[in-house]
């Protein structure tokens, strides 16, 4: 039986990007024990830690506050929550000039004021850059926030209905951590690398880290999900401001003009969820003791564009909402043995027929890139469930040929493929049920946007069952 | 197309809960065009067995995925990898390591935290306020923040490689240490704690122990201009008055009182030699500056470089009030020394009316090539009206390979060659001394190990920090006693006289040391027979 290192902390915080950073000093500055989690190297993971510098969208004067507001609603197509974007417009500009409290300066112009630049489905200038990743990681350290990175979440632990801690894999010291917390924030980013391959072509460029995890993670606790099947590409971006409001013919027209593109080999590549784990306006999860920010979480509907000022503001509010929320309440030693067989049970799984870890999460990609990532239709995406299904049935021949527990990514490898498995069939699900195009979503069987879709697919375990439901939208789309 | 190429793999291999020692593990990769590092270590991964490897990004930005490819650090993500036979891929070096090619960086997270590059200023400001200050200093700092944390820099350091083994000689880290998170701080206009900073430079990351040799920003991802800065660096030091050390100030008040950076021994070149040195049908005529120390102590090498020009036709002039060029001073942080020197010597030099200037040092040879220029243009608005030559420089490129003067005499030796920094990424001199020593009759030649690696006593290291100077020089010493030669050749009498030290010192002196001047010089004596 392996050791096991018990770790106790006030906030757990589970990633450690732009939202999970800004989640452990928001928590931290009230004066509570941080632990934050990171499954790469901290400063330099996740999305925000593998782009070169960021560009942070603010309102920098009040009086854009309604405008940046709309320009988030019409990029959503009608499918943010709206109090959410209040939040996030109003807040925005404090946490953008924390960044540089920090250390970063922003360009400035020939008097030395803070010179904003333009962006895609910005009616104003309002981006203001460089920041860099590194300069927030600091931070932690400068408060005394704990950090262990290269550490993988394997799973949220829960005590009589609420979360309780986390089972977690110490990479470079190859050990189990059983981390109890008084609440638990998620920020473990997207699920890019669910149509991405680790090498040539990438078709996600997104780094590996991005498996969705959280995702999974959250909807194993019995977390509501939304927006999933929604997922942005390069292309998209590079083309959104042409396209517009998006039919599909011209998509397919612009896809034709770059041929590369439908062979699905090279560009373009998936790099944006916009999707998951719904929160409200202080950052809860539905899940008691369970917080989430960044692009774990859903309702915001943000772009790529968008999505470092909603893991700024969001992450700042789910640091403080969990700080304040707190309550102590035992990590049974039952439920942390039942997960640490579960992940000992995948390092030292010897089935016939083996399947290496990277084997099935190729097939997986393959599938979901082919079948699901840009334009779909009803017959592809019933092909993608089906073949899910066959690949769900084939994770007990997963073999980690690694013994060890140092340094064994291949074993951190299986235990992402089940994560990837799960968020895979809630993202085919939840396309199958939105039969129209809307946005970065294309289905090429239903070209048009439908006013019955205006709204959103929730998802969810119940009594062991995936659940999906559709609600409303929040807006009235004549505004 | 004939069948599949293979490219023979060897791969450091160690995992410390199960191997009592590390091993070298070979695959067969096959080899595509475009083909990355990366991709051959994923082929090993999913091809053979699960070697431990990091990366993240795959595009060069995580800055995790460092690795030493045939001995140099690189990022296996940015890597191609050519058609070759074999590659040796280890983790790289002067790190511990945590499993195969995965590297520790925790100690280096730890040194980092130490250096505290957060801002520091109370009390808090406005938000987003005015900040004046030049485009210049701006893009800099961008530059620097940028910064990928890979530690290649590291990896190629000889001092940081001295810091790793012998903690107890310098702490010194490597270049990201004060790039990223001093220099950052030093720059920012808002800092309010630059003191403190400085000091941390100073005795932290023991700046002097940096030989500036160049090696980092060779392997740098972002094309740091790393010594440079830390020159800058150094004159902050030194302007805060806490720098340079004991050692370098002697050379800097021996320049401003004499107008050399060293004391006067024996009879000096320059007043062993006329000033204008006539051939018959001159096909060029240069001015010739000698340097502190061919002037002072290898007159020899002096007078054989006005030999190999005059045997080339080649009319010399040797301005008799030249002076140092300031180096010393400038590499140590007393920058305002060297500028005073520049301003003198370009004088002199201009007003022979003469455009070219050939010279032996490397050291003087990139303070006229580096620093002159900019500080003329700083105090003059111009650029000096002067051309700026080492000597095989000048007779590879001036002269012309077919044009030179090829009457030299056999000299049976085996030899190496031993590249100075300054010269090498200093200048980017390499092929041409080489191009010379394979015109010598008799002369075998054969390449060290770490040929281009630096001696030890560049930068102010063996006038300030002798330890690590000689703990650089002795691996220097190994390598070319390794090569199993009769002598050493070389271009720059620091290299010259730390070699000889240390081969005396560590070897009884069982490799000679040449300057190859003084052995061209020599062929051309030896063709008169």
């Amino acid at each position: 039986m392996s050791k096991v290192r018990n770790v106790e902390t006030d906030v757990l915080v589970i990633g450690g990007g732009a939202a999970g950073m800004r989640a452990a000093i928001a928590a931290r500055d009230l004066g509570v024990e941080v632990v934050l989690l990171d499954k790469g190297v901290i400063g330099r993971s996740g999305v925000s830690g593998t782009l070169p510098y960021w560009n942070v969208p603010a309102p920098l004067i009040p009086e854009d506050q309604d405008k940046y507001f709309d320009d988030l609603m019409k990029k959503s197509h009608g499918l943010a929550n709206p109090r959410l974007l209040k939040v996030l417009v109003a807040e925005a500009r404090d946490v953008v000039a924390e960044l540089e409290d920090f250390g970063n300066i922003f360009l400035r112009d020939a008097l030395g004021d803070v010179s904003p630049t333009h962006a895609n489905g910005h009616s104003e200038a309002r981006v203001l850059t460089p920041a860099y990743s590194w300069v927030m990681s600091m931070q932690l350290f400068k408060r005394g926030v704990k950090v262990f990175d290269e550490t993988f979440a394997a799973s949220l632990i829960k005590h009589e209905g609420r979360v309780a801690g986390a089972l977690a894999i110490n990479l470079k010291d190859g050990e189990l951590l059983a981390v109890k917390s008084k609440a638990t924030i998620l920020a473990t980013g997207g699920f890019g690398h669910l149509f991405g391959m680790s090498m040539k072509p990438w078709r996600s460029v997104n780094p590996i880290e991005l498996t969705g995890d959280g995702h999974a993670l959250a909807y194993e606790a019995g977390a509501e999900l939304v927006d999933m099947e929604f997922h942005q590409s390069i292309f998209e971006s590079q083309y959104a401001s042409s396209i517009g409001q998006t039919s599909i013919s011209t998509a397919l027209a612009l896809a034709k003009a770059f041929r590369v593109s439908i062979t699905f080999d090279e560009a373009p590549s998936l790099h944006h969820c916009l999707g998951g784990v719904i929160i409200d306006d202080h950052g809860r999860t539905n899940v008691p003791g369970l917080y989430a920010c960044g692009e774990v979480a859903g309702g915001l509907h943000l772009r790529s564009t968008d999505q470092l000022i909603g893991c700024l503001v969001f992450g700042k509010k789910a640091g403080e909402t969990a700080a304040k929320e707190m309550i102590s309440i035992d990590l049974p030693s039952k439920h942390v043995e039942k997960e640490v067989d579960r992940v000992l049970s995948v390092l030292y799984n010897s089935p016939r027929e083996p399947i290496p870890p990277f084997m099935l999460k190729k097939k997986l990609t393959s599938i979901m890139w082919e079948k699901v990532a840009l334009v779909k239709t009803e017959e592809s995406l019933k092909e993608a469930l089906r073949a899910v299904y066959e690949i769900k049935n084939l994770l007990p021949k997963v073999y980690v040929r690694d013994k060890s527990m140092l340094f064994n990514k291949e074993w951190i490898e299986a235990l992402e493929v089940y994560n990837m498995v799960t968020v895979a069939e809630i993202v085919i699900r939840a396309s199958l049920l939105r039969r129209e195009s809307r946005g970065v979503f294309r289905r090429i069987d239903y070209p048009a946007s439908d006013d019955r879709y205006l709204g959103n697919f929730y998802v969810k375990k119940v009594g062991g069952e995936m659940v999906l439901e559709f609600r409303a939208s929040l807006v009235d789309p004549a505004k | 197309m004939n069948g599949e190429h293979k490219i023979i793999v060897k791969l450091f291999r160690y995992n410390p809960q199960v191997d009592k020692q590390s091993y070298y593990a070979t695959y067969e990769v096959p080899w595509k065009e475009g083909m990355t590092l990366l991709e051959v270590l994923n082929y090993i991964y999913e091809n053979y067995e699960p070697i431990a490897f990091r990366y993240y990004c795959r595009c060069g930005v995580c800055g995790t995925c460092g690795v030493m490819l045939n001995g140099q650090p690189v990022l296996a993500c940015r890597t191609y990898i050519n058609r070759v036979e074999e590659i040796i891929v280890e983790p790289l070096k002067n790190f511990n390591v945590i499993r195969d090619l995965v590297i520790d960086r925790r100690s280096m997270l730890e040194r980092t935290i130490k250096l505290e590059p957060w801002l520091i200023r109370r009390p808090k400001r406005e938000a987003l306020e005015r900040i004046s200050w030049s485009l210049g200093e701006l893009d800099k700092f961008y530059l620097l923040m940028s910064c990928r944390e890979c530690y290649l820099c590291r990896a190629a350091c000889p001092a940081a490689e001295v810091g790793f083994k012998k903690p107890e000689l310098t702490q010194y880290p490597g270049a990201k240490f004060y790039i990223r998170d001093l220099a950052t701080r030093l720059l920012d206009p808002r800092d309010e704690d630059k003191q403190s900073r400085l000091l941390k430079l100073k005795e932290e990351i023991d700046a002097y122990a940096c030989t500036t040799c160049k090696k980092c920003w060779e392997v740098c991802p972002r094309e740091f201009e790393i010594p440079e800065i830390m020159e800058e660096l150094r004159a902050l030091i030194a302007k805060a008055g806490l720098g340079p050390l004991e050692g370098h100030k002697t050379f800097a008040d021996y320049i401003v009182k004499t107008g050399r950076s060293i004391e006067r021994q024996t009879t000096p070149l320059l007043e062993q030699v006329p000033e204008v040195v006539e051939v018959p049908d001159p096909v060029d005529e240069v001015l010739f500056f000698t340097g502190c120390l061919i002037d002072y102590r290898l007159q020899n090498v002096g007078l054989s470089a006005i030999e190999v020009l005059k045997r080339n036709s080649v009319r010399v002039v040797v301005p008799k009030e030249q002076q140092c060029c300031g180096s010393p001073a400038i590499r140590s942080g007393l920058v305002e020394v060297g500028r005073a020197q520049a301003l003198k010597n370009v004088e002199i030099f201009e007003s022979y009316g003469i455009k070219k200037v050939v010279m032996g040092c490397p050291g003087c040879l990139l303070t006229w090539k580096l620093n002159y220029p900019r500080y003329i243009m700083e105090e003059r608005g111009r650029l000096p009206n002067l051309e700026v030559y080492e000597l095989t420089e000048y007779l590879v490129k001036v002269i012309g390979l077919n044009r030179l003067n090829k009457n030299l005499g056999e000299i049976n030796m085996t030899t190496t060659y031993h590249d100075s920094c300054h010269l090498r990424r200093g200048c980017g001199i390499w092929k041409e001394p080489r191009e010379i020593i394979n015109l010598i009759p008799g002369l075998k030649f054969k390449e060290m190990k770490e040929h281009d690696v630096c001696c030890g006593s560049g930068g102010g290291v063996r006038a300030g920090r002798r330890p690590v100077s000689v703990e650089i020089g002795k691996r220097k010493a190994d390598n070319i006693v390794a090569t199993n030669v009769d002598g050493v050749l070389m271009e720059c009498p620091f290299c010259y006289i730390q070699i000889r030290d240390m081969l005396n010192q560590f070897y009884g002196g069982k490799v000679k040391v040449f300057y190859l001047i003084d052995l061209i010089a020599e062929a051309y004596r030896r063709a008169e027979g």
